[in-house]
């Protein structure tokens, strides 16, 4: 090689390298902004009741036997809150601590709903040591709630009208069902929608939910 | 094989086993119980072929540096990751949790498999017997800065699937 192609050869390696640096900090950035215009709460996907319907009558056994009833015929002097999981979601195992502590601190009763194979079932409550009387094992209860994703929660109150539900991914969107049922928002989306009508009252909002 | 492609080759696949081992190392129990997710061995078993399997990458890893023949073991271990993903996505359980490693989960897909299909090919590379060109100090440079260069490409690439995730996210919301 020549001196000059020598020189150009290094160039031109200094320029490849600098360029897929550039590439990746564009694709982290892009990420970056994915991250903050992401709903900042739980998403309500589900097509079963919405929020401020009653929610539909479901009697459906404990694990343990105890018969729960779900719905607005029920009498409870709490609210309820449906975690609608699966064994074998990662999501929901790495959340179900983080629902317990929220429900606890916000007093409000918390059950487990499942359905599928008995055997996956039993390992995951001895792993997470949930109470067997917590945790129901029935199909009708998913249908009825219409839930197509998990993990997903519905809080229901003590009347048992629906206050807030969402698709869980997050402490954050753990927290927004209580935040939407202390706002009397229903989920992220209706919340996003009177947002773009009082766009006046913006601030006040967004501290609510963020 | 020009040794220039040859040494890129075994030196960005050795870097690639070796940090994947470390993450898994890392994150172990979010390994097993990505393993377990699987359902494709019984569970007493489970967590034993996981640390085999970190043992095995951080010896491919290793061996890539001292001899060719390593390129055996690769394409061993991406067999045994592609039938596990090719079985899971048939089984269309696209949910779990790949157990590539890293703090964050990714869901198993087609791209995956393309993914894994490309380094096979790049371990196939390996194989190939390497021409007696004598190495001098400007191909030490080449296969440095072409490493250096793949490995940037190598996160931009991941960085590229998620943000394709979270923008089927948003449509599926929208």
């Amino acid at each position: 090689m020549t001196e000059s192609q020598l020189v150009s050869h290094y160039v031109l390696w200094a320029l490849v390298v600098g360029l897929s640096a550039v590439v990746l900090v564009l694709t982290r950035q892009v990420g970056i902004l994915h991250e903050r215009i992401a709903p900042a709460g739980a998403l309500a996907l589900s097509s079963g009741p919405e929020v401020g319907e009653p929610a539909p009558h479901v009697d459906a056994h404990a694990l343990d036997g105890t018969l729960h009833h779900f719905g607005a015929l029920a009498e409870r002097s709490t609210s309820q809150l449906i975690f609608f999981v699966s064994p074998r979601c990662t999501v929901c195992r790495e959340l179900q601590p983080v629902v317990r502590s929220i429900t606890a601190r916000n007093n409000v009763q918390l059950t487990f709903a499942s359905d599928g194979d008995e055997l996956d079932h039993d390992s995951f409550i001895s792993t997470h040591q949930i109470d067997r009387g917590d945790y129901v094992v029935s199909k009708e209860l998913g249908t009825q709630f219409g839930i197509a994703k998990l993990p997903y929660a519905v809080l229901i109150d003590e009347e048992g009208i629906v206050r807030a539900q969402g698709l869980i991914n997050t402490r954050e969107h753990v927290e927004s069902l209580f935040e939407a049922q202390a706002l009397g928002v229903g989920s992220v989306q209706e919340f996003l929608q009177s947002k773009e009508e009082h766009s006046d009252s913006k601030e006040v909002h967004a501290h609510g939910l963020a | 094989m020009e040794p220039v492609i040859g040494w890129t080759l075994r030196v960005a696949l050795s870097l690639l086993f070796a940090i994947s081992a470390w993450e898994k190392v890392q994150g172990f129990s979010k390994f097993e119980s990505a393993m377990r997710d699987y359902e494709l061995l019984p569970r007493k078993l489970v967590s034993i072929a996981a640390r085999a399997l970190v043992i095995l990458e951080g010896v491919v890893a290793v061996a890539l540096i001292v001899t060719p023949w390593a390129g055996v073991g690769v394409l061993g271990l991406l067999a045994v990751y592609c039938i596990a993903i090719a079985i899971n996505l048939a089984r269309g359980r696209t949910e779990i949790d790949c157990g590539c490693g890293g703090t964050e989960s990714k869901p198993l897909s087609g791209l995956l498999l393309i993914r894994n299909t490309l380094l096979a090919i790049a371990g196939l590379g390996v194989l190939l017997p390497i021409s007696a060109r004598p190495i001098d100090g400007q191909d030490i440079f080449v296969i440095g800065a072409a490493v250096t260069t793949i490995s940037i490409l190598w996160s931009a690439g991941g960085q590229l699937s998620k943000n394709a995730r979270a923008v089927r996210t948003m449509e599926g919301t929208r």
